[in-house]
C-alpha cells in the first residue's frame, strides 16, 4: 500500500513537510502547558472557569499513552481542544498542540481540515450517534477517502470495503451497504475505528472506545485496537476511566484530577508504586479477588467546583496525607525516572 | 441458612415479547424469548448475583420479578405466594417487599419533584403504612440511612451528583421495607470511587436490615465483591449457577470461563495481553436462537451433540449446589492452569 510507504518521517515529500514546523524526530503528539476554560457569560468564551489548566504530555510512534481520571477532570476536553472540536463556550487560552512539531493551534481552518482525518483522528464513545443514520456505513468511511484523496467514488467505496474487512467485519462487501442502527455495538465500533484508521494517521485518540461494550465485545475492541496499532505504528492516545483496560493497553499513563496532571508514568510503575495519593485511591476503590466482604476503599467527597476551586492542591480537601504545605499547589515534578507526581507528599504514597 | 425455605422462588420463568412485522397486516412475525426457562431461588439476607451480555435477559428478568411485566409461563413465589397470579390491591401489597433500583439515576428520578417528594412517594401510595405526620421524619430518617443529609430534602435531583441520586432511589425503594431490592446495573453509570461507595452501601445496609438482592451487573468484579451466589445467563437461560468461590474459582460453562478471562485484570502484565480465551462474535438474535445449546455458535468446545440437544443444568455429586448447562463442561485440571 503507499500510502503508508510515502509516509516515512523521514521523506521530504512527506504530506506533512508543506506545514511549517514540521519534525520527523519530534513526538507525534506533544501537548504542551495547554488550558481551556468556559465563558462565564455568553458571547464571551473562555473567560470563566478554567477546566484544563496546564495540562502537558507527549507520545511515541507504536505507543499507547493512556488518559485516566473520573467524569469533569478535563480528559476529554484535553482531547477535544488537540482535535480543535472544543464545544461551544470552551476556548483554548493557553499552551501548545504540536503535532510531529507542527502547532495545530496556529493552522487556519483550511490547514487544519488537511490534517485532521489525515493525521490525527478520533474514535468516539458512542457510535451510535457519532455515525449518520441515514447513510450506508461505506458511504461514510469512502467519504473520509474522498476528502482527503482524489480517488472516484467507485475507487473510495472499494477502499471503504477493504477498511471494514480489516476491522474484521464478516461480509464486508455486503455490510458497507448497511445502515449503523443494522450494527451491534461492538460492530459499529469497528465501523468508527475504521473511519478513523482509514488514512493511515500517525496519531488516534480513542475517547471511551469501550465504555458503552460488554466485557467480551470490550476485549476483542481492544485487541483490534492493539493488532491496527502494531501493524502501522500507529501513536493511541487511549482516554479511559476504567483502570482494567488501561492496564491491559498502555504503556504510560496520564492520571488526571481537575484539570491537571496528577501523575505520569510508565504503566507498571504506575499500578506497581503510585505516588499520588488519588492514583492511590483510584486503584483501591476497584473490587479485586480477596476483597470479598471487605467494604471497598473509598474516596470521600467530590471533585471541585471548577468556578470554585480550592487554594493549592486540588485534591486536598479529599486527601488524608494533606497538611499545611499542601496549601501551595504541588507542582508536577518527578520522583523517579519518567515518573512524575504532583504531591507534596508522594514518599508518603509510595512507601505504603 | 441453605434449610430455609427460600423466600423468593422462580420456576421455569418465561416471557416471550410478540415482535410484529412491517406492512398493512402487522401479523407477529415472531417472539422473542428474552426469558426463556429460568428457575432461582433466594433466600433472606442473602446477594444472588445475575451476570451476562447485555440481551441476554437480564433486565427483563428484574421487571418479572418485580412485576412491572407479567410472564408469560412459569411461576414466581413470593414468600410462598403465586406473584405472577395476583391482581389489585393484593398484587400491590405483594409488590411491598420486593422492589426495584435503575441503573440510571438520571432518568428514574422525577426531575420536578423535590428529594422529600420522591422518597415519600411510596407512603402517599401504600397510605396505610404510617399516617400522614410521620412521613417528614420517615424521610428524613431513610435519607441519613443512605447517608443524605436529611437538611437537603427540599432540593431537587438536578442538584446532586450521580453518586447521591444513586443514593435518593435506594432511599426510595427502601421507603417500604422491602425484604428483596431487585438492583438493575445499579452501580454501572458511576465513576469508580463513586461505585465503590455504593457498592459500601449496598453491603452495610444488607447488614443493618437483613435484605436480600438481586444483583444485576455485567461488571464481574463488581458482582464477585458484593454476591453470596452467582447465575451466569445467557439467551435467556440460565447456563450456570452456583456460590461465588464455585463460580469464580471453578468456572464449568466455556461461557462463564470467556467470560471471566475477558475481564481486564488491574494490574499491568505484557506477557498477558496476547493470552486471553477471546470470545468472538455477538449474542446470536433471541429471534432466532441456535438449535441445542445456544452457546454453542461461539463455544471453542461445540461439537455434534451441541446442536442437537440442549444440555440440561445439571450439578455434579461433587458440587450439589454448581450446575452448569454443558455438554463438555471445563475440567478442573484445566482451570487449575488458567488460575496458575
Amino acid at each position: 500500500m503507499t500510502a503508508t510507504t510515502d509516509k516515512t518521517p523521514a521523506d521530504a515529500g512527506h504530506p506533512l513537510a508543506r506545514f511549517p514546523g514540521y519534525d520527523p524526530a519530534a513526538p507525534p503528539l506533544e501537548v504542551t502547558d495547554l488550558r481551556v476554560a468556559f465563558a462565564d457569560r455568553p458571547g464571551r468564551p473562555g473567560s470563566g472557569s478554567v477546566v484544563v489548566d496546564g495540562v502537558s504530555y507527549r507520545t511515541e510512534a507504536g505507543r499507547t499513552l493512556a488518559v485516566v481520571g473520573e467524569s469533569g477532570c478535563g480528559k476529554s476536553l484535553t482531547a477535544r481542544a488537540v482535535m480543535g472540536i472544543l464545544p461551544a463556550g470552551a476556548q483554548v487560552t493557553g499552551g501548545s498542540v504540536r503535532l510531529h512539531g507542527i502547532d495545530l493551534l496556529g493552522l487556519d481552518r483550511r490547514a487544519l481540515a488537511r490534517i485532521r482525518g489525515r493525521h490525527i483522528s478520533m474514535v468516539f464513545q458512542d457510535a451510535l450517534s457519532a455515525l449518520n443514520p441515514v447513510l450506508p456505513v461505506g458511504f461514510q468511511i469512502a467519504e473520509v477517502f474522498r476528502a482527503h484523496g482524489d480517488l472516484t467514488r467507485r475507487q473510495a467505496e472499494r477502499q471503504a470495503v477493504r477498511m471494514l474487512d480489516r476491522v474484521r467485519i464478516p461480509e464486508a462487501a455486503r455490510r458497507a451497504g448497511h445502515y449503523p442502527h443494522q450494527f451491534s455495538g461492538g460492530m459499529r465500533q469497528r465501523v468508527m475505528i475504521a473511519m478513523a484508521l482509514a488514512l493511515n494517521p500517525e496519531v488516534v485518540i480513542a475517547d471511551e472506545p469501550t465504555t458503552a461494550l460488554d466485557v467480551t465485545v470490550q476485549a476483542q475492541i481492544m485487541e483490534l485496537l492493539a493488532d491496527l496499532q502494531a501493524e502501522h505504528s500507529v501513536s493511541l492516545v487511549l482516554i479511559s476511566h476504567d483502570m482494567g483496560i488501561v492496564a491491559n493497553a498502555a504503556d504510560r499513563v496520564v492520571v488526571m484530577y481537575a484539570g491537571r496532571v496528577a501523575e505520569q508514568a510508565p504503566a507498571e510503575d504506575l499500578y506497581g508504586r503510585p505516588a499520588h495519593p488519588y492514583t492511590r485511591a483510584l486503584l483501591d476503590a476497584i473490587p479485586r479477588r480477596g476483597s470479598r466482604g471487605r467494604p471497598l476503599n473509598v474516596l470521600q467527597g467530590a471533585p471541585p467546583d471548577p468556578a470554585d476551586p480550592p487554594q493549592g492542591c486540588s485534591f486536598g480537601p479529599r486527601c488524608a496525607l494533606a497538611g499545611e504545605n499542601c496549601r501551595t499547589a504541588p507542582p508536577l515534578h518527578a520522583v523517579a525516572p519518567h515518573h512524575a507526581s504532583a504531591c507534596h507528599h508522594w514518599k508518603e504514597v509510595a512507601g505504603r | 441458612m441453605t434449610d430455609a425455605p427460600p423466600i423468593l422462588d422462580v420456576r421455569d420463568l418465561v416471557k416471550h415479547v410478540p415482535v410484529r412485522g412491517g406492512g398493512l397486516l402487522r401479523r407477529t412475525a415472531g417472539s422473542l424469548r428474552t426469558v426463556d426457562g429460568v428457575s432461582l431461588e433466594l433466600r433472606r439476607g442473602e446477594t444472588l448475583g445475575l451476570v451476562g451480555e447485555s440481551g441476554c435477559g437480564k433486565s427483563s428478568l428484574a421487571r418479572l420479578l418485580t412485576a412491572v411485566d407479567r410472564p408469560t409461563s412459569g411461576e414466581i413465589r413470593l414468600f410462598g405466594e403465586r406473584l405472577d397470579q395476583l391482581r389489585g390491591s393484593r398484587l400491590r401489597a405483594a409488590r411491598r417487599h420486593i422492589k426495584l433500583v435503575f441503573q440510571d439515576p438520571y432518568a428514574s428520578l422525577d426531575p420536578r419533584m423535590t428529594v422529600e417528594a420522591i422518597v415519600r412517594e411510596p407512603f402517599v401510595i401504600h397510605r396505610d403504612v404510617a399516617p400522614r405526620a410521620d412521613h417528614r421524619r420517615l424521610v428524613g430518617e431513610l435519607l441519613e440511612l443512605v447517608g443524605l443529609n436529611p437538611d437537603h430534602a427540599r432540593r431537587y435531583p438536578h442538584q446532586f451528583s450521580g453518586g447521591q441520586r444513586q443514593r435518593i432511589a435506594i432511599a426510595r425503594a427502601l421507603a417500604l421495607r422491602p425484604e428483596i431490592l431487585v438492583c438493575d446495573e445499579p452501580v454501572s453509570a458511576l465513576d469508580v470511587s463513586v461505585q465503590a461507595q455504593i457498592v459500601n452501601l449496598f453491603s452495610s445496609l444488607q447488614k443493618e436490615l437483613g435484605i436480600a438482592y438481586v444483583f444485576i451487573a455485567h461488571d464481574l468484579s463488581v458482582v464477585e465483591h458484593i454476591a453470596d451466589r452467582v447465575a451466569v445467563m445467557y439467551l435467556g437461560r440460565v447456563v450456570e449457577q452456583g456460590t461465588v468461590e464455585e463460580v469464580y474459582d471453578n468456572p464449568r460453562h466455556p461461557y462463564t470461563g470467556a467470560l471471566l478471562s475477558a475481564v481486564p485484570d488491574p494490574v499491568p502484565d505484557p506477557a498477558r495481553r496476547a493470552a486471553r480465551v477471546g470470545l468472538q462474535g455477538d449474542v446470536p438474535s433471541p429471534l432466532d436462537p441456535p438449535s441445542g445449546c445456544r452457546f454453542r455458535t461461539r463455544c471453542p468446545r461445540a461439537a455434534d451433540e451441541c446442536a442437537a440437544h440442549e444440555p440440561p443444568l445439571h450439578a455434579p455429586a461433587a458440587e450439589p449446589g454448581h450446575a452448569a448447562a454443558c455438554h463438555f463442561p471445563l475440567q478442573p485440571a484445566a482451570r487449575g492452569t488458567a488460575e496458575a
